[in-house]
């Protein structure tokens, strides 16, 4: 239990960088940065709403209902790519 | 769940300073005679697993499903409440992974006093620590409030007398007060029970209510009210918080967790899909069986309009199928006690930990960092907690909008410091990569990015919403920091675990 506390081996420093960067495919790297720009994209939802509440004239993109179909759309997209890289990341753990 | 050998050994002070020793990644051999006697007298026993983080983790939030996020509709209505809860649903899962890291790397009772200490100093240590305090503090009012309504609700529900209300939510306080001083591994059993209880409840609900489920009711025309447009979700989202603050309880249970490194980031992974999935369900069917500005407010006999803290109870009472059934509605608002129960327990672990961890590390009180000789549990951190939530009780008597500021002061320093933890996570993963070994959260910087981004836009809807607690929040600051600032400061305990962390920095 004390092992951080001595001096790591090579192959000791090896195995907790391959701990530390997560599931290494490039199917993952794939699904981070994925991930990464649909939470930009919500960031610029989240901005526009902001500017849609207090200038409602401003910047109004369709009908008030396809506005919020789209808003729904950007957050749920979110919310399942996070769900799937933080289930992807616990699995490569537990193995 | 079961104590296996593990636990066992778990239980031995001396192994439980290993495990601190450990966990603060400091050598048996550095820790002077001092320090060693002052964890033997103050250490926890880790005999948590994932299934008892997840219960935890969904047990402590079930309340919010039942009432809460409900007062966020009045004039706002399902459609602005829903995309708020969307935002609220993928802030919190963002949170989690980002608190894990954190709480792994350092799996301390104290929590953001930790992260705080170890980032910079004692006095950012405190004013995250303070402020999960407060946050913890105010959700175990608003619980207990609530329960207390859901308990006069059932007793007479034409007109729910506010005296069994109060004694009710007493007789709560009371009860988990015992409870906790028992000890962590029986509140974990009775914690999963009363879990489960809660989401059967849930499920109940939600069938009942699909029996008289209408979209027009969900979507309504204009989706969002045409006097207030976008500005609607904005006003609902400090209430949409309530679904889920309070998760972070769980990350205080770290120190109480065998391999915090497997069992945090698991169980509260699972925990918070879980939660989301409630969320969503909940909101679908409550505004499709009722319409929504009476799931909000109720009119008094005396014509008043008052804020409806039994919101789940009140839609199956209005369907036809409760109007049909008094069993339906008794039985739902006895199954629906387990929910607030279970949140009230969970929350008031959290609120007796932060107390706990202050006090033992000095910065309040050191009386309240002592833990019962035999059963490990911090007794009088329980008990300042218990009494703080009885006078809240006693005074919404008096105080007819006390849920309402209860939950706004939870959510809104909740907010505060999750903005400070995301600041200690860039900080030490830049000056100390090492303590991230042990797990590292996915969507490595965007994600805690997104954390500050969507907190802080949280926070500043809070200048926009009808109840005020901006003021109320700002005084309960000075006081706290008042307090450290001339007596605190100079009391700080070195051999506390959260200051062995910060001198191996």
């Amino acid at each position: 239990m004390n092992m951080e506390t001595r001096p790591q081996s090579a192959s000791s420093r090896e195995s907790a960088h391959k701990r530390d960067t997560g599931p290494a495919t490039s199917g993952w790297v794939r699904l981070e940065q994925l991930t990464a720009l649909v939470l930009v994209a919500v960031v610029v939802c989240v901005g526009w709403m902001v500017t849609a509440a207090y200038e409602p004239t401003w910047f109004r993109l369709f009908s008030l209902d396809a506005e919020i179909i789209l808003v729904v759309a950007v957050l749920s997209t979110a919310l399942i790519l996070v769900s799937a890289a933080a289930l992807v990341n616990t699995r490569s753990r537990e193995k | 769940m079961g104590d296996d050998p593990l636990s066992a050994a778990s239980s031995n002070p001396e192994d439980v300073i290993k495990e601190v020793a450990s966990e603060v990644r400091l050598n048996l051999a550095e820790l002077r005679p001092e320090e060693r006697a002052y964890l033997q007298e103050h250490a926890l026993k880790k005999p948590l697993r994932v299934l008892d983080i997840w219960a935890l983790g969904v047990g402590v939030v079930i309340s919010g499903a039942y009432f809460g996020w409900n007062l966020g509709l009045r004039d706002n209505g399902p459609v602005a409440m829903l995309i708020a809860s969307l935002l609220v649903c993928l802030l919190y899962l963002m949170w989690v992974l980002a608190l894990a890291e954190l709480s792994v790397a350092m799996p301390f009772a104290g929590g953001p006093l930790a992260y705080g200490r170890r980032t910079a100093d004692p006095s950012l240590g405190f004013v995250m620590g303070w402020s999960m305090l407060l946050e913890c503090q105010f959700a175990t009012i608003a619980t207990a409030l609530a329960t207390g309504g859901y308990i006069a609700f059932m007793l007479n529900p034409n007109d729910p007398n506010p005296n069994v209300r109060v004694c009710a939510g007493l007789a709560t306080v009371v009860l988990f007060f015992l409870l906790h001083v028992w000890g962590v591994k029986e509140q974990s059993r009775v914690m999963m029970i009363m879990t489960y209880g809660a989401i059967f409840g849930l499920v109940i609900f939600w069938i009942a209510a699909a029996s008289h489920f209408s979209w027009q009711r969900v979507w309504q025309n204009p989706a969002l009210p045409s006097a207030k447009g976008w500005q609607a979700v904005l006003d609902a989202l400090p209430y949409a918080l309530w679904w889920l603050v309070i998760i972070e309880a769980v990350a205080l249970a770290a120190e109480e967790t065998h391999e915090p490194h497997r069992t945090i980031p698991r169980g509260l992974v699972f925990a918070q899909l879980t939660l989301i999935g409630l969320v969503v369900l909940t909101w679908l069917f409550a505004c499709g069986a009722l319409d929504s500005q009476e799931l909000a407010v109720t009119v008094s006999p005396t014509g008043q309009e008052e804020s409806v803290d039994y919101p789940l109870a009140k839609a199956i009472r209005s369907i036809p199928a409760g109007k049909q059934s008094a069993a339906l509605v008794y039985g739902f608002v006895m199954i629906g006690l387990f929910g607030l129960i279970a949140s009230f327990h969970g929350i008031m672990y959290g609120t007796s930990r932060q107390i706990f961890a202050l006090g033992r590390a000095g910065y309040l009180p050191p009386l309240l960092g002592e833990v019962h000789a035999t059963r490990r549990t911090p007794v009088a951190a329980l008990l300042v907690c218990s009494l703080i939530t009885a006078g809240f009780v006693v005074a919404s008597r008096w105080f007819k909008h006390a849920i309402d500021v209860a939950v706004l002061v939870s959510t809104l320093t909740a907010l505060i410091w999750y903005i400070l933890a995301m600041g200690c996570l860039f900080t030490l993963r830049r000056r100390e990569p090492k303590l991230f070994v042990a797990y590292r959260a996915p969507v490595h910087r965007v994600l805690p990015l997104t954390v500050i981004l969507l907190s802080a836009f949280a926070i500043y809807v809070y200048s926009g919403i009808d109840v005020k607690v901006i003021p109320l929040t700002a005084l309960l600051y000075a006081v706290g920091l008042g307090y450290y600032w001339f007596r605190g400061y100079g009391q700080i305990q070195k051999a506390a675990p959260e200051e062995l962390a910060a001198r191996n920095a």
